[in-house]
């Protein structure tokens, strides 16, 4: 499994069933991930519409990641 | 009033001889709601959210969101208790008898308000896997905050354990049966002092048991 910190924008409504959540997370086969930024619930979502997340998932889900664009700031094995 | 006493679950529970701020092991008469049981520890349940038609009933010293007056009939009730303080830990045993057949949604909450502005520890079970997600919720607004996702699903009829801590800036969840871990660094934005618990799982419902509330 990797590790990785990446940036991502928000997606969702933040209704009920379709909360705000990283983009990443809907399109790839992320085992687990944090919101590190903190960004307030109030301000979302901003423009820019980027924040910072860490994911856990395997190599070949962060291969995909960053060959669709996605900025990868690390990734350590976890 | 069933005198019979039950053992209580210690994975992921309430550290050995902490003082609990609330607990309930759910042994009452079949079919009594929830707000009249007796807790075993604490200023007792009330209902609240949105649907207060919506509620909890004790059935075999366990609870359930089966409405013995309708028991097809699916509610999503929520119940809170007040334990006078944000920082805390809440853990709760759930049990499915059934292997849900679509999505179903339970929530363990903590720093609560009111209905629109809570924490909680979300689990959403799709049959072969849930997703566990930190859910903030702030003028009705909803925010994953991290989430565990496509995890194998529990054994059906097997009991696990999922605990919220709320410490500080902190919140986690854990299932160590499941091998769920999650943590948040930065949630100081809602003072509540509730916890509670709310069942959207429709007609494909869980049981919970050994309520408890410690301090972390």
């Amino acid at each position: 499994m990797i590790r990785a910190q990446l940036v991502t924008a928000w997606v969702g409504t933040g209704v009920e069933g379709d909360p705000f959540r990283p983009a990443v997370i809907d399109s790839f086969a992320v085992r687990s991930w944090r919101d590190v930024t903190g960004q307030p619930s109030t301000n979302l979502i901003p423009e820019p519409n980027a924040f910072t997340v860490e994911v856990t998932c395997d190599e070949a889900a962060l291969e995909a990641i960053v060959a669709a664009g996605y900025v990868v700031l690390w990734s350590e094995s976890a | 009033m069933e005198t019979d006493r039950k053992v209580i679950s210690v994975l992921g529970g309430a550290k050995a001889g902490a003082a609990f701020l609330a607990r309930d092991t759910f042994s009452d008469v079949d079919d009594t709601e929830l707000s009249a049981h007796v807790m075993d520890v604490g200023s007792g349940w009330r209902q609240d959210g949105i649907s207060l038609s919506s509620k909890f009933f004790i059935k075999g010293n366990t609870l359930s969101s089966v409405n013995p007056a309708a028991p097809t009939t699916a509610y999503i009730p929520w119940y809170v208790i007040d334990t006078v303080t944000e920082h805390i830990r809440v853990s709760v045993d759930i049990r499915w008898d059934v292997l849900p057949t679509a999505l179903r949604t339970i929530e363990l909450m903590v720093r609560y308000g009111d209905p629109s502005n809570r924490w909680a520890a979300q689990f959403q079970h799709r049959g072969d896997t849930v997703d566990v997600k930190l859910l903030e919720v702030v003028a009705g607004a909803q925010s994953a905050r991290a989430s565990a996702l496509g995890v194998a699903a529990p054994a059906v009829g097997v009991p696990f354990r999922m605990t919220i801590t709320a410490q500080g800036p902190t919140m986690s969840i854990a299932i160590p049966e499941l091998g769920v871990d999650l943590s948040y660094g930065q949630a100081l934005n809602i003072p509540g002092t509730l916890i509670g618990l709310r069942d959207n799982s429709g007609s494909e419902r869980p049981f919970f048991d050994n309520f408890e509330a410690t301090e972390p």
